[in-house]
């Protein structure tokens, strides 16, 4: 469904804009339809650039970009609008993705109303629709941004994200803003999303365990080059390339706590069916006194 | 003796919006040399208590009492409180914005050494030196001398530790030292978190559940401003009693990320009874009519669950 | 003082000024021009504030004086703050070549002091107040053109501008629907304050005579009154009055800025972090 080729991207910075910074540097992938492909890399490494690129929010140096069939890099501004409602971003930052001058109302309406050739009351029903669908309540309509939580803002961005029935959405670290809890319920949210309509994701994340739960496949950022790609599968558990190695094993958890983890499905597993563990294997040694989890559990 | 040992505490602040009840009736106590984990999320409280301890709220209606080393901490004065912060209780807080970005770091660390009362004018910069070297920062001297837009997160992370420590507190407390950092100098942090701490007493005040199983003995679970579920770290990771304790472990992505249900409540409009009962998928008739007090589970003396129905199945 | 009771205080003081001007012509018991009286009368019940060297009664050039200054203050303040907005708001969201050259342009502007400009131009216009107005609304605000855009240049890069685009918003649209309400708070105050500045040159320009001598204006009450013998004569009620009235203003004015300040900050530091 996507193609990316070459796709680069330079910033100019220092004196006299003299320094050339590659934030994407000929960058070059795939997605298809339905599936999601995990991007993964430290801060700085152009993973947030190569999302923007992907829906041209910015404008690439240079590369093309082909979305359904279409190379999105050649439309004129026209056509390019008419397409945007299929590609949807979520941000990282729910409280400053949102107008702060804006009703959860009016947000979610906003895609509804540029479609034009909707009636008022049609757009009251579908935004109705569209909170209950992410759990919210009728009273959060008229709140604004700094009136609701980080959770409940990142309901309304999913919501304002679903009025425009994306068919491709970039989720760019939806959920490091969160608190844990939270992280569980629009991780769940994203997941439903996904099957229901489903939906292609590109779903950028610095954390591994994350990325592995939601991704097919994941590409590997460094320093604006991708670096490795693979299915979730190998990523984790054959990893090639050194900084891979690098961020799988720092996502690695500590063993000591892992198998505690482990115990707690056994004894907690009289109460409700116990539900296992992701990316551990039962017959995979591990060594409780190292204080890093071998990078290949799980695997076979 | 217990180094800190806090009795019915509670701490409120008035708002226009309501009374918000940050804090309600903690039983807390923390043996020295111990290293005691606060878990909780935001609108727990973790953070207010931790505040509390140190009287560095502003605004807030403190009750009850905290003792540290048998004194009477809401009791003292200003001034008696100075000396003992940063001297014999120190906390570190969260690196990125608590530097001062127009002071040298080296200068920073040495000036608040200096103010702390453990230097003087003249070993200032050196203490401040040696505080940044025992952090496991190299070439200390010259980074010292440099700005913090030159540090990386961790590395300010490394210069608040640095300076929590530099005048050899007793009680560090440590306001979520990892949060924002990326994965792999979290562990870095963890590492040397867990390193200098070894023979102090510390209150470890995180979200991150990782970070505290690394690094403290006990694990004390905070939610709408009371503990509970407290005891020791392989008890609680392993044998979790109280339905929010086991609902925060199977958010975590190692265990698939299944969701609690419902939000976390407002602490001006606290839920009658159980303050989780709303949110529990196994609530009996009582928990919402009574509130639970904080009992030992008798499988495991030591480990406090504050749940009508722990000890069922 | 509170930041509320400054707001209202200023509010309330402005709103007597702008309700004196507007009902002006139907309070004053004189005609502000007519030659009503003997010249240089105490006040009394007849005159209020006496009269003036000519006869006219001074406390209804007072009241009627309110309508200029406010016009040049207002009105100059308006067009200077909408000039800045639009300018600001243009140069930074198409950035590029249009950024350039309204970036160096306002450089070169900003070093030409204002009010010496402004009495130069005076004298080649016609003075009149909506003359004046206009060139102080031009002038002024080229000086304001740097502080909206970047505030705008920090706008452009927020996360929900970029989901505004994404949802397919048309470049009018988010300007005017996404910048344009985040950048009114700072407007407003900037509003507030340079009709303060207005209203005072405006009154420095009466003092000098370069005003509109079809209006009453407290700067030409003021000048007219020092040089032809009211200081000198101890005539309080000639000299002071109009001074005082410039002086309420420009307080209240301020006042009402320092009240505004308060709205656009406090509002992103809502959240308390327990």
């Amino acid at each position: 469904m996507i193609e990316v080729e070459g796709l680069t991207r330079h910033f100019f910075s220092g004196r006299l804009g003299k320094e050339r910074v590659e934030a994407v540097d000929d960058v070059s992938f795939n997605i298809k339809r339905g599936e999601t492909l995990g991007l993964v890399g430290g801060s700085g490494c152009g993973k947030t650039t190569l999302g923007r690129l992907l829906l041209r929010l910015i404008e690439p140096t240079s590369g093309s970009i082909i979305f359904d069939g279409v190379d999105i890099l050649r439309l004129k501004r026209r056509e390019m609008r008419r397409l945007r409602p299929r590609m949807q971003m979520i941000f990282q930052d729910p409280d400053t993705s949102l107008n702060p001058r804006m009703t959860s109302l009016e947000s979610i309406s906003e895609p509804l109303k540029l479609k034009g050739d909707l009636t008022r009351r049609d757009i009251e029903d579908e935004v109705s629709r569209l909170m209950e669908r992410v759990g919210l309540s009728p009273e959060h309509l008229g709140r604004r941004p700094h009136q609701l939580s980080g959770g409940q803002n990142q309901r309304v961005v999913l919501a304002r994200v679903l009025a425009s029935n994306p068919e491709f959405i970039v989720a760019d670290e939806p959920l490091s803003a969160l608190d844990v809890s939270v992280q569980a319920q629009i991780f769940g949210l994203l997941s439903e999303m996904k099957r229901d309509r489903n939906i292609t994701f590109l779903f950028i994340s610095h954390d591994l365990n994350i990325v592995r739960l939601m991704s097919d496949r994941v590409a590997v950022m460094d320093r604006g080059k991708i670096v490795e790609v693979g299915s979730t599968e190998e990523i984790f558990c054959h990893p090639l390339h050194p900084r891979t190695r690098e961020l799988v094993s720092s996502a690695g958890m500590d063993g000591r706590l892992t198998l505690m983890l482990k115990e707690s499905l056994t004894s907690t597993a009289t109460r409700r069916p116990g539900p296992r563990m992701v990316g551990v294997c039962d017959d995979n040694p591990m060594d409780s006194k190292s204080s890093r989890l071998i990078i290949n559990a799980g695997c076979r | 003796m217990s180094i800190l040992a806090i009795n019915d505490l509670k701490v409120q602040f008035p708002t226009p919006e309501g009374l918000v009840k940050a804090v309600n009736t903690v039983d807390l106590e923390l043996e020295e040399g111990e290293r005691l984990g606060m878990i909780g999320e935001t609108g727990s409280g973790k953070t207010v208590l931790g505040l509390a301890i140190v009287r560095l709220l502003s605004g807030a209606e403190v009750e009850g009492s905290i003792e540290y080393q048998g004194r009477k901490l809401l009791l003292l004065d200003e001034a008696e409180m100075q000396k003992l912060r940063g001297r014999e209780i120190s906390v570190i807080f969260q690196g990125p914005n608590s530097l001062n970005p127009v002071l040298k770091v080296g200068d920073q660390i040495a000036e608040s050494i200096r103010l702390i009362g453990c230097s003087n004018r003249k070993d200032d910069k050196k203490k401040a030196v040696q505080a940044m070297e025992a952090v496991g920062m190299p070439d200390a001297e010259l980074w010292a001398d440099r700005y913090p837009h030159q540090f990386s997160g961790g590395m300010k992370e490394r210069a608040m530790i640095a300076l929590g420590l530099a005048c050899d507190p007793r009680l560090i407390i440590a306001d979520e030292p990892t949060k924002g950092l990326d994965a792999n100098i979290k562990v870095q942090v963890v590492e040397l978190i867990r390193d200098v701490t070894t023979d102090k007493s510390l209150l470890f005040i995180t979200h991150d559940l990782s970070a505290a199983a690394q690094i403290c003995d006990r694990i004390a679970v905070m939610y709408c401003g009371e503990i509970v579920e407290v005891g020791r770290t392989e008890e609680i990771f392993s044998n979790p009693l109280h339905p929010y304790t086991e609902g925060l472990l199977r958010s975590l992505p190692i265990m698939g990320m299944r969701a609690i249900r419902g939000a976390s409540p407002s602490l001006i409009d606290i839920p009658s009874g159980c303050r989780f009962h709303p949110r529990c998928d196994r609530p009996c008739e009582n928990c919402a009519r009574a509130h639970p007090p904080l009992v030992e589970a008798e499988s495991n003396p030591g480990h406090l669950v504050r749940c009508f129905q722990h000890d069922r199945g | 003082m509170s930041r509320k009771s400054a707001f209202s205080v200023g509010l309330l003081v402005l709103g007597a000024y702008i309700l004196a001007a507007i009902l002006s012509s139907f309070i004053t018991p004189y005609s502000p021009t007519g030659l009503v009286g003997r010249p240089l009368d105490d006040p009394s019940e007849a005159h209020l504030l006496g009269t003036n060297d000519l006869g006219q009664d001074i406390f209804s050039r007072l009241l009627y004086g309110t309508r200029a200054t406010l016009i040049i203050g207002l009105l100059g303040a308006l067009l200077s703050v909408s000039v800045s907005t639009f300018v600001g708001l243009v140069s930074a969201y198409y950035g590029g070549g249009i950024d350039e050259v309204i970036t160096r342009s306002v450089d070169v502007m900003m070093t030409i002091p204002t009010f010496p400009l402004l009495l130069v131009l005076t004298i080649f216009f016609a003075p009149s107040i909506f003359v004046i107005s206009g060139l102080m609304g031009v002038l002024g605000g080229t000086q304001g053109i740097r502080i909206i855009r970047s505030q705008v240049l920090s706008l452009v890069e927020a996360n929900f501008v970029y989901g505004a685009k994404a949802i397919g918003a048309g470049d009018l649209r988010i300007m005017t629907r996404h910048i344009l309400p985040n950048v009114l708070p700072l407007a407003t105050v900037k509003f507030v304050f340079a009709a303060q500045r207005y209203m005072l040159m405006g009154v420095g320009l009466g003092f000098l005579g370069l005003g509109d001598p079809s209006v009453v204006d407290w700067g030409q009450m003021i000048s007219r009154a020092y040089y032809n013998g009211g200081f000198a004569l101890g005539l309080w009620w000639w000299l002071i009055p109009p001074g005082i009235a410039v002086t309420l203003l420009s307080v209240a004015l301020a006042l009402l800025g320092y009240g505004l300040e308060e709205e656009i900050d406090p509002r992103l530091k809502r959240s308390a972090a327990i």
